[in-house]
């Protein structure tokens, strides 16, 4: 029971914790690749920590705006359609898997809230139910421009998840099964046999069909700014606005670990399978101990070894001391806990707890790659006009994705 | 009464209130939605009778596109709830329809309650993707295609009769 709550409650909380976190790399992202700064002004005491305290404040913000319902406005659906939004992104997340399946004292534990043996419908439909929360939010404003926005963005979605659904067809060819932990675990260790080597087109429709499903650019022409004054949320203030704003980075999220874990084999770190990990895992501790240790003690020299400038004469000089000092006092604990401590004598337990944190932050890592990658080429690209993306949509993705079945299964079954 | 009678008391409940607010509601957004929430609880039955493929496919087309499409027209067509034109029934035929579904919901409860239910013994692959796609595609094929044929004769008719007319 606690196992369950525990599988439930944690995912849900790095997630949002990931989100703060999103919203600055977006914006200093924005910034970085506009060639200006990017938010750099709040600080906590003087410090500024390079921006990241900017989503604080916005959340801050976000809470202590007037809280506005429009005349005439239905206010239950208008009060619905963010509720809806916010629940379809943070459920989704019950069946990915973030590591392999540990096995403790007999009983198996699985990295994932819900082990579905429909797992990848389970995110499909419950994405399709997402449409009602940006449908809903459009006519309950009472708006025709938020009306517009609204219907023009389910349109969107729901063509689509058509491309959506077809290519992850072909992965499920090779992985013979719906269950998300099988389809990464018939992705080996080996590059190789990762899925978007081994089914290139498909990879690309999905990562393109989820840019359009999380109504980012450049498929964003129903929320965009300059033509449809934000389309359907609009007429949202405060706190319903940041559930709006949370759902998107959610889905976002959702999408970069969809395409972690079909296309890029999710938790299976590159050439090392599970087996190796959890032979090796008291070696892996201690090496990697003494390499992390080493390595924070040399990033926070790096970061503290520039004389500061006296510029502003008060605690902006010092600001890289806040992170600098940290990181070599880390390093060197962690060094001197390593090399005293020595190698340690892990159990089968203990070396499967090492190889899971390993796997964990290895997917991690690659479900934030992919959020930079949504970033990266939201300003980049220019925005589809809505009858290029219509166009796109049926008459380009779905007969390459209907193709891509067909032959992906004409192969697998005479080869 | 174990947990999963607990369940199915519940879910059978929020499916029959929302079935009954469904052709109550005033306003047409909120039968369609009422419609969701019914067809939810069902998926959830299919669950608990152990057919879990159905249940997530149930979600998947019947609430996440059909109804998406039903509350599309819905709001596009932007009835207001005066404009549903009521067609009255006189007293004397309320009663008797009133009379006539009581007495149907009489003999069914009857049946139900005095048939000799057998449950038969399910395999192991029971409402699995697998179990399902076998049959439709070897006992059920006909059916299947032709399912597929009304579609697209329906897509067609659709497409036709919203074309613009070119002259």
């Amino acid at each position: 029971m606690i196992v369950i709550a525990l599988k439930i409650l944690i995912p849900f909380a790095v997630i949002l914790q990931i989100l703060p976190f999103l919203i600055w790399l977006e914006r200093k992202g924005a910034a970085y690749i506009q060639d200006r700064r990017g938010p750099n002004r709040a600080s906590i005491g003087g410090v500024r920590l390079w921006g990241i305290i900017h989503s604080l404040a916005d959340v801050v913000k976000l809470i202590n705006k007037e809280d506005i319902i429009p005349t005439h406005a239905n206010r239950l659906i208008y009060t619905l359609a963010p509720a809806i939004a916010m629940a379809v992104a943070c459920v989704t997340f019950a069946v990915i898997p973030w590591g392999a399946p540990l096995d403790i004292n007999g009983s198996v534990f699985t990295l994932q809230a819900a082990d579905l043996n429909v797992g990848i419908l389970y995110i499909f439909s419950i994405s399709s139910l997402g449409v009602y929360g940006i449908m809903l939010a459009g006519w309950g404003s009472n708006n025709k421009y938020s009306l517009l926005g609204g219907l023009r963005a389910s349109a969107q979605l729901i063509s689509y998840e058509l491309t959506l659904g077809l290519s992850v067809v072909g992965v499920l060819i090779f992985a013979g099964s719906l269950e998300l932990g099988s389809i990464v675990q018939n992705q080996g260790p080996m590059v190789w046999h990762w899925n978007a080597l081994r089914q290139p087109v498909a990879c690309l429709l999905f990562i393109v069909a989820a840019f359009a499903e999380t109504n980012r650019l450049p498929f964003d022409l129903p929320e965009a700014e300059a033509e449809l004054v934000a389309g359907y949320h609009v007429e949202y203030s405060s706190l319903k606005f940041a559930l709006f704003f949370m759902a998107e980075y959610a889905n976002m999220i959702i999408a970069s670990a969809l395409m972690a874990t079909l296309f890029f084999g999710g938790w299976q770190i590159p050439f090392v399978s599970t087996e190796l990990l959890r032979r090796h895992a008291s070696q892996v501790l201690y090496y990697g101990g003494l390499g992390f240790g080493f390595f924070s003690l040399v990033a926070g020299w790096l970061l503290i070894r520039h004389k500061p400038k006296i510029i502003y004469r008060d605690a902006r000089d010092r600001e890289r001391l806040v992170l600098g000092m940290p990181a070599i006092l880390a390093g060197m604990v962690i060094l001197l806990l390593t090399a005293t401590q020595g190698p340690w004598q892990l159990g089968p337990n203990g070396a499967q707890i090492v190889t899971a944190v390993l796997q964990v932050l290895n997917f991690l890592g690659k479900v934030l790659f992919f959020c930079w990658v949504f970033i990266w080429v939201r300003w980049t690209l220019p925005r589809f006009r809505y009858d290029q993306l219509m166009n796109l949509g049926w008459k380009v993705f779905l007969p390459v994705a209907i193709l891509n079945v067909i032959v992906t299964a004409a192969i697998y079954l005479f080869w | 009464m174990t947990a999963i009678e607990v369940i199915f008391y519940i879910l059978a409940a929020v499916a029959v209130i929302s079935a009954a607010g469904v052709v109550s509601a005033r306003n047409p957004i909120y039968s369609a939605l009422f419609l969701v929430v019914t067809l939810f609880a069902l998926a959830v039955l299919f669950v608990l009778l152990k057919a879990e493929f159905l249940a997530i496919i149930q979600i998947l087309t019947y609430a996440g596109a059909i109804l998406v499409l039903f509350v599309f027209i819905i709001m596009l067509l932007n009835l207001k709830p005066d404009e549903l034109i009521e067609r009255g029934y006189g007293n004397a035929m309320k009663f008797l329809i009133g009379i006539a579904s009581f007495s149907l919901f009489l003999i069914l409860g009857y049946v139900f309650h005095f048939a000799k239910w057998q449950a038969p013994a399910i395999n192991p692959g029971f409402g699995d993707a697998a179990s399902v796609g076998k049959e439709i595609f070897t006992r059920y094929v006909v059916p299947f295609e032709l399912a597929g044929v009304l579609l697209t004769v329906a897509l067609v008719g659709a497409v036709v009769l919203a074309k613009r007319k070119l002259d």
